[in-house]
């Protein structure tokens, strides 16, 4: 069946994937150019060493790790906030479900490679299967990864198999690959009851799955003894940056793809109200736990620790923090407590801020306390190299492209989730109503 | 029965059940993994308990994921055939 003549009442959502504007191809360019500048700067960094870069003694951990922990972090929202506004019936949740796994996909990918970057010569990875010890942070992180990873990829997969099975149906291009990746996908009973049970399961799986990621990263920090990570709030900590973060990466999404691709219809007012709300709690949750950091580390005043502190505090990463706070706090809670300023363009500049001040806040969590260790050294300098910036800018690149190349191919918007919401949700809400409001008929007696 | 193997091997079922070997060989890799890891704590003196349960936990949550996108690929496919049979 040829595409062009084929017209479906949410055809829009079709657009993207059959129509392809000149601006699509200059930006991929351009993207793939930083890509592979980024990509020139790591082969670089394998021939000569890690000397190409900033890290040193004792500040050793730099950029590299930085991003990993970032990236790790905003994969948290995808999956997550899909599988709780699934698990919560949401209904607003169907046209976020998509974007928000997609965003995990990619940015697990972009953030595992990491490590592997920081390594330095890359065939030390292997050591970990040959001689790991399990007892290292490390190793469970990288269970927790790869598990993380499985589940999210296949939580993607199966909501994407009724979307797949009406591409294949319209015929055109990648005809072979969707009918392969359908897998016979025809809308009957049986199959859509078998998907559904898959996806309860996997949506109530992939909660702990991802907390238990987040969790273990900070654990690699605090489970050290270096001042300004040894610290019991940093699991929880971690696992609240992370959806904050999250949430923030997919509003920046959803807008842009929303004004790309029209999206107008689908994604409402109301959808970046309620995400609004939401980056809004996560910004006080986040002030929150910040707080009780750093007073527990003032109140107790012991001596290590406050040269981590007084470094962040009023030290040479005291710009880093303060503006950091700006961006994850002051500017979420003006943007989003005020009426007027909770418009699209507030929300929207509410989210660029805190995905860069959370960026900054693994900035402030890395560096200073390496700078600042136990032993009798004067304070470490660390100051990011080109081949780490431009690594950096690789990634984030390497995200954008991800995203592009996925808008090609699959749809961005749960097209048959969006029907089934026209369909069903009315009647599927009024029958929840009704199962917990007292019904109509019921009188109270007052004894007088 | 070349015939027969021929067009076996060039479906689409075949395409697929190659993919979704892919997901039991990453899960047996991470089994295989994880008992090699054990075995390295045994033999380094490490602390045995917490080895073994992140082993369990992790080689469990493998195979369920498997499991999971298994029975999917299956009851699609039975799913279908019922239909056909219609």
């Amino acid at each position: 069946m040829d595409d062009h003549h084929y017209i479906d009442e949410d055809e829009v959502l079709f657009r993207p994937i059959y129509q392809t504007s000149k601006s699509f191809y200059v930006l991929a360019a351009a993207l793939i150019a930083v890509f592979l500048f980024g990509a020139a700067m790591y082969v670089r960094q394998f021939i000569f060493g890690l000397g190409e870069t900033g890290m040193n003694e004792p500040v050793t951990w730099g950029f590299y790790i930085i991003s990993f922990v970032f990236f790790i972090g905003i994969s948290h929202a995808g999956t997550l906030i899909s599988a709780i506004l699934r698990l919560s019936k949401a209904e607003w949740r169907r046209p976020i479900t998509r974007m928000a796994e997609v965003i995990t996909g990619i940015v697990l990918m972009i953030g595992g490679l990491h490590p592997i970057i920081d390594l330095g010569r890359p065939d030390r990875i292997l050591h970990i299967f040959e001689r790991g010890r399990l007892q290292s942070p490390l190793l469970w992180d990288m269970t927790s990864i790869t598990a993380y990873f499985t589940a999210s990829t296949i939580y993607l997969y199966l909501p994407l198999i009724p979307d797949i099975a009406l591409l294949r149906d319209r015929g055109g291009k990648f005809h072979k690959l969707y009918e392969i990746l359908s897998w016979g996908y025809q809308g009957t009973e049986r199959q859509k009851h078998v998907l559904e049970k898959a996806i309860n399961i996997l949506m109530v799986m992939v909660i702990p799955i991802a907390i238990s990621v987040h969790t273990v990263i900070s654990w690699i920090f605090s489970m050290t003894l270096q001042p300004g990570w040894h610290s019991t709030i940093f699991g929880p900590y971690f696992v609240v940056g992370a959806i904050f973060s999250g949430i923030a990466a997919l509003i920046i999404v959803m807008i842009v793809f929303r004004k790309v691709f029209h999206f107008e219809d689908y994604l409402k007012k109301i959808h970046f109200n309620y995400l609004g709300t939401l980056l809004l709690v996560m910004s006080l949750l986040w002030f929150y736990f910040t707080f009780a950091e750093y007073l527990t580390t003032f109140y107790g005043h012991e001596p290590s620790e406050m040269r981590v502190f007084l470094y962040k505090f009023v030290g040479g990463y005291a710009p880093f923090f303060w503006l950091m706070v700006f961006c994850n706090f002051i500017v979420p809670v003006v943007f989003l407590s005020n009426k007027k300023l909770k418009t699209i363009p507030g929300i929207l500049i509410a989210s660029i801020a805190v995905v860069i001040g959370m960026w900054l806040e693994r900035l402030i969590i890395v560096v200073p306390s390496l700078a600042n260790p136990r032993l009798p050294f004067i304070t470490g300098i660390y100051v990011p190299s080109l081949t780490e910036i431009s690594l950096l800018a690789a990634a984030t690149a390497a995200f954008i492209l991800g995203f592009m190349g996925f808008s090609k191919l699959f749809p961005l918007i749960s097209i048959w989730e969006i029907k089934e919401g026209r369909e069903e949700s009315v009647r599927m809400v009024s029958e929840r109503l009704n199962e917990y409001l007292p019904s109509k008929g019921h009188i109270r007696k007052e004894i007088v | 029965m070349f015939g027969k193997i021929k067009s076996f091997l060039g479906s689409l079922i075949f395409i697929q059940i190659i993919l979704l070997s892919f997901l039991w060989m990453l899960a047996s890799g991470m089994t295989l993994l994880l008992i090699n890891l054990v075995h390295v704590s045994y033999e380094v003196n490490d602390h045995q308990t917490a080895s073994i349960a992140i082993s369990i936990l992790g080689i469990i949550v493998f195979w369920i994921l498997a499991s999971i996108l298994t029975y999917v690929l299956v009851g699609l496919y039975k799913g279908r055939k019922k239909e056909i049979d219609k």
